[in-house]
């Protein structure tokens, strides 16, 4: 979307015309929803933050600012408040279900080469390791950034990439 | 068969974005609901006070002559604290100077009453003790002032032995200034760039040992602000092997080479700089991931 549409877009949200957010939202919630995804691990959490995020959106519509480059503006604000969310929830939820995954693909480099989807290659990663690569992948994060989301040192976070990575290698993705 | 995994990965979750417009719909109207409920309960208060005009123009009215009677008497007191002690003071200062331009002459009576004459008696005799002092301390005064020269002598002599242990201190530096490698220093100084700090770098310069490895670092000079150094392996590799790398502003430098032996070989190991200094090897990921140095870092005891 241009930076001109953009704010056409934002005028009318603030004229109360909900069919500016409609055109933003239907341009951007692919990219939005793919961001907040490669942060919270459950697509459940990744629908609320995305519908969390247009929401807010109309409500500081009278704030925008329509002179700056709104594509990083718009991941900006979808990312800290999936990092919001993250926070908030990571003691009781996340931290349960990354104590009780097994840690699969152990064996994984040993295994043939296979013609399997990429969902199924991620499941041969630690939960930990998915995570990492989604952060890097999905939401655009630089290894200190995940760090410091992760709150774990950086040699940790590239080391998990590392892994993940040469796990995925295994199954033909580069 | 490769395939991409960041294109796929993204293609993959975008594919799968579920249609979230009713709900985000239903998010808003709750949204302009709560807030219309706030402004409405907002303004219910101020509504529920307003009074007829009349009483309100009354009321208005008795308030302003309130606030005027409170401001003029608060301006009255002000005035009274401020100017009557001014004035009494001014007063005071007339009358003081009148009284003393009148009794100027008595003044000088003043001095020839007994009283008086009795404190310069006084006063003359303090002088007399005080000249008589200063002669009985005279002499302590030369002593002391003797004192002093021997304590100078003293402190000479002390300064004298911090000279000279300045100058054995000179000539330690001196030696050890001998014992560097003064080309070395030479070529390493010149090849700082100008405003970065020598000590920033300055220790990994020299070799670098590890239990295979022994590095040597030959030429460093600025790229992009960066310092980049050309090493040369010693040990275990070809002789004829250069590999640079970035030293990020004393805290780091990472060994790029494309030798993957050479990544094995310095990785988790310790290595010590010529200097003393201790080194530690850990991986460094770039930002793609795919490419992993051995990063060196000064070790934290």
């Amino acid at each position: 979307m241009e930076q001109s549409r953009f704010a056409d877009c934002v005028k009318k949200m603030q004229s109360g015309d909900r069919e500016g957010l409609k055109i933003i939202y239907e341009e951007y919630v692919g990219y939005i929803y793919t961001v907040v995804y490669g942060i919270l691990p459950s697509k459940e959490d990744a629908e609320d933050v995305t519908s969390e995020f247009f929401i807010h959106l109309w409500d500081i519509k009278d704030r925008i600012k329509t002179e700056d480059a709104h594509k990083a503006f718009l991941v900006t604000v979808a990312r800290n408040m999936a990092l919001d969310f993250y926070r908030k929830n990571r003691a009781k939820e996340y931290l349960d279900e990354e104590m009780a995954e097994e840690p699969s693909g152990e064996n994984i480099e040993n295994d043939v080469i296979a013609d399997v989807s990429l969902k199924e290659a991620l499941l041969s990663l630690k939960e930990e390791e998915r995570q990492v690569v989604s952060m890097k992948i999905l939401s655009e994060m630089t290894f200190e950034e995940i760090s410091k989301t992760l709150n774990c040192p950086m040699g940790t976070v590239t080391w998990r990439y590392q892994n993940a990575i040469k796990k995925l290698r295994r199954y033909g993705y580069e | 068969m490769s395939k991409n995994l960041e294109e796929e990965y993204l293609r993959e979750i975008q594919s799968d974005v579920p249609d979230l417009w009713g709900r985000i719909n239903a998010g808003i109207d709750k949204l302009e609901e709560s807030k219309e409920k706030e402004e409405s309960s907002r303004v219910t208060p101020i509504n529920a006070e307003v009074k007829p005009k009349a009483d309100n123009a009354k009321k208005r009215g008795k308030k302003r002559g309130v606030i005027a009677l409170v401001s003029v008497l608060s301006a009255a007191a002000i005035l009274f604290i401020v100017f009557v002690p001014v004035a009494l003071l001014g007063i005071a200062v007339i009358f003081g100077n009148n009284a003393k331009f009148s009794n100027g002459s008595a003044e000088m009576s003043m001095a020839e009453t007994s009283d008086s004459a009795m404190y310069y008696e006084e006063a003359a005799s303090d002088g007399m003790m005080y000249e008589e002092e200063m002669e009985e301390a005279e002499e302590p005064y030369y002593e002391y002032s003797f004192n002093m020269e021997e304590d100078m002598a003293e402190a000479g002599e002390v300064q004298e032995s911090l000279d000279s242990d300045n100058k054995i201190a000179a000539l330690i530096q001196g030696e050890q200034a001998e014992d560097m490698p003064g080309e070395r220093e030479e070529s390493y100084s010149a090849a700082i760039p100008e405003g970065q700090a020598k000590e920033e770098i300055s220790y990994v310069k020299g070799d670098l040992i590890a239990e295979d490895v022994l590095l040597r670092v030959d030429i460093v000079r600025s790229i992009d602000g960066m310092n980049v150094m050309e090493v040369t392996v010693l040990k275990d590799f070809k002789p004829e092997a250069f590999f640079a790398t970035d030293v990020h502003y004393g805290e780091c430098m990472i060994v790029k080479s494309d030798d993957q032996k050479l990544w094995d070989s310095l990785t988790n190991k310790i290595l010590t700089s010529d200097s003393g200094i201790v080194l530690k090897v850990d991986m460094y990921v770039d930002e793609s991931g795919l490419n992993e140095y051995p990063l060196v870092y000064l070790k934290s005891e």
